[in-house]
């Protein structure tokens, strides 16, 4: 399989306001295949949004460079869409032109948008909601039109940055399930950020496992689970292995941040 | 008050917490813990209450002769006053210079705060090149510049404008600054990342997001603007509510005074609720256009 996207050894340093040096990631290397789906998972705090917003071009690393489909990343474009774990749709726009708004700026004709945003307001159970400002919507039906507004762009990556985290558990899986179908039938690449073991490994081919401040790729897990998953896979004792796995790494680290940030007391 | 249908999860979220509320009678002394819901109907004989309560003790004063009608009119006297300075147009003259000078000083100021607050907010070339200049002149009272403004320009009504333009200007250029500078970072960015440049961001995204505390904010300094009206008015007039206020306390008309505080009174409560319906109609989209 193709390298759709590399991320060849980011480094990532702040300085704080007091004027102390920062380093959020270190050497980060990492690779997604096209129409993969990518997952990276580690303890808050350990830069793997900042990684995200790196990808997206919303933020330049200190060093090393981030290619996709060979060429260096510079400034945010519509070829990576995204969706934040807050919710950023605009509430001024209906739920039909908030999905069309990357689709106005291409001047994409009206009747193309027609189409499109019934296509995808469909594939994220929808249909019928088109004319609704956000604020009428629940919290997992905002995220779902979040999924359509950057799928609708066609990108050729979507970076998803923990969107789940703000869901209640039932909703949350929900959301899975569908992120998960959407991507087997559309077979778009995927770079998707969590701290949420379970959601990495189920939605993942791979999970990166991310070391606490300053954030290192740990580990890398292959998840040999053939799709279309179901759900009930998170019982099978393949994926409760894996899991065993990863929720070890991750202590190790949730451990040593915890550490770190009550330096000499704990 | 009837809860707003905003979204499943809010109200879900509410009845899940108090589940029996609607059934309970407010007798349970549920009213004495904060913040709970009491019924529509309490609520409204209790509102019902103590303005009663205020015309009773009015009444009672004035009409019992227990205090000089010099100083405290009857309720009656003060209708009529009101009714004789309608009914012989007297007081037109005087409501329209008010509305006048309040709306044209606040639309200026407006027309001016509302564009350099956004920059001010977004940009921080201009947020150093303004906010300390506004910073210090803000809290300068306006009033203390009345004699100034008179010397400058007169005592007509563009002395008066004056007044309210530079009352409301900083202060709304400040608070607006805050709306676009609290417009959340990531309604930005994900623009960006849907294939916006910068000149999409600002006029797709920082001002429609901007535009309902834009709103809020108008209609504060609205309030304001009537206030510096009336004082700019009593230093000096000639046409006014605050003009007639003051004429009528030298001619110690003290109903006259109750009959103009009750215009302005009135006036302010319209232009708030202007305001409000604009917001209603204009931004049907924000939250704050729930009609409540």
């Amino acid at each position: 399989m193709k390298k759709k996207l590399i991320i060849e050894e980011v480094t990532k340093r702040f300085v704080t306001p007091k004027r102390e040096e920062i380093v959020a990631l270190e050497n980060v290397s990492a690779y997604v295949e096209t129409s993969e789906f990518v997952t990276i998972v580690g303890t808050s705090g350990c830069g793997k949004s900042t990684l995200l917003k790196i990808v997206a071009g919303l933020e330049r690393p200190s060093s090393g460079k981030v290619l996709l489909d060979g060429r260096e990343i510079r400034e945010p474009g519509a070829d990576r869409g995204m969706v934040f774990q807050s919710y950023t749709l605009y509430p001024w726009l209906t739920v039909k032109d908030n999905i069309a708004f990357g689709l106005r700026l291409k001047k994409t004709s009206k009747k193309e948008i027609d189409e499109i945003v019934t296509y995808y307001l469909e594939k994220v159970g929808l249909a019928g909601f088109d004319a609704y400002y956000p604020k009428a919507l629940s919290g997992g039906m905002k995220q779902r039109v979040a999924i359509a507004r950057a799928m609708a762009n066609n990108p050729e990556i979507l970076l998803l940055d923990e969107p789940f985290g703000a869901l209640d558990a039932q909703t949350r899986v929900i959301m899975q399930e569908l992120l998960l179908q959407l991507m087997e039938e559309t077979k778009m690449t995927v770079l998707f950020v969590t701290h949420d073991i379970d959601e990495a490994i189920y939605l993942g081919d791979t999970v990166y496992i991310m070391t606490a401040r300053p954030g290192r790729i740990k580990e890398e897990v292959k998840v040999d689970v053939p799709h279309p998953r179901s759900p009930d896979i998170k019982m099978s004792p393949m994926f409760l292995e894996l899991k065993k796995k990863v929720v070890k790494s991750i202590r190790e680290e949730t451990i040593k941040a915890v550490a770190q940030t009550f330096g000499g007391l704990a | 008050m009837k809860p707003f249908p905003e979204s499943a999860e809010s109200r879900s979220l509410s009845s899940a917490h108090h589940p029996e509320n609607t059934q309970r009678r407010w007798t349970d002394k549920d009213f004495l813990k904060p913040k709970e819901p009491i019924r529509h109907r309490v609520y409204l004989s209790l509102t019902a209450i103590s303005v009663s309560a205020i015309f009773l003790l009015w009444m009672i004063l004035t009409y019992g002769g227990l205090v000089d009608p010099m100083f405290l009119p009857s309720p009656t006297a003060i209708l009529k006053t009101g009714y004789h300075l309608f009914a012989t147009g007297e007081i037109y003259p005087n409501i329209w210079t008010s509305l006048y000078v309040v709306v044209v000083g606040f639309i200026l100021a407006a027309i001016i705060a509302v564009p350099a607050g956004i920059l001010m907010g977004s940009f921080k070339f201009v947020e150093a090149l303004i906010e300390p200049i506004i910073n210090f002149v803000r809290y300068l009272p306006v009033s203390a510049m009345i004699p100034l403004l008179i010397l400058w320009i007169g005592i007509g009504d563009v002395e008066k404008i004056a007044v309210i333009f530079l009352g409301t200007l900083f202060q709304l250029t400040f608070l607006i600054a805050d709306v676009s500078a609290n417009v959340p970072k990531e309604l930005l960015q994900v623009a960006y990342t849907l294939g916006a440049r910068k000149r999409d961001v600002t006029l797709r995204v920082l001002i429609p997001a901007s535009l309902p505390g834009i709103m809020d904010n108008l209609r504060i300094t609205m309030g304001w603007a009537w206030t510096y009206l009336i004082v700019a008015e009593l230093v000096s007039a000639e046409r006014g509510l605050g003009y007639m206020i003051l004429q009528a306390m030298r001619g110690m008309q003290t109903d006259v005074i109750f009959v103009g505080l009750f215009v302005i009174g009135l006036l302010g409560l319209i232009t708030d609720q202007t305001f409000k319906y604009l917001t209603i109609w204009l931004l049907p989209w924000s939250e704050k256009a729930s009609v409540s």
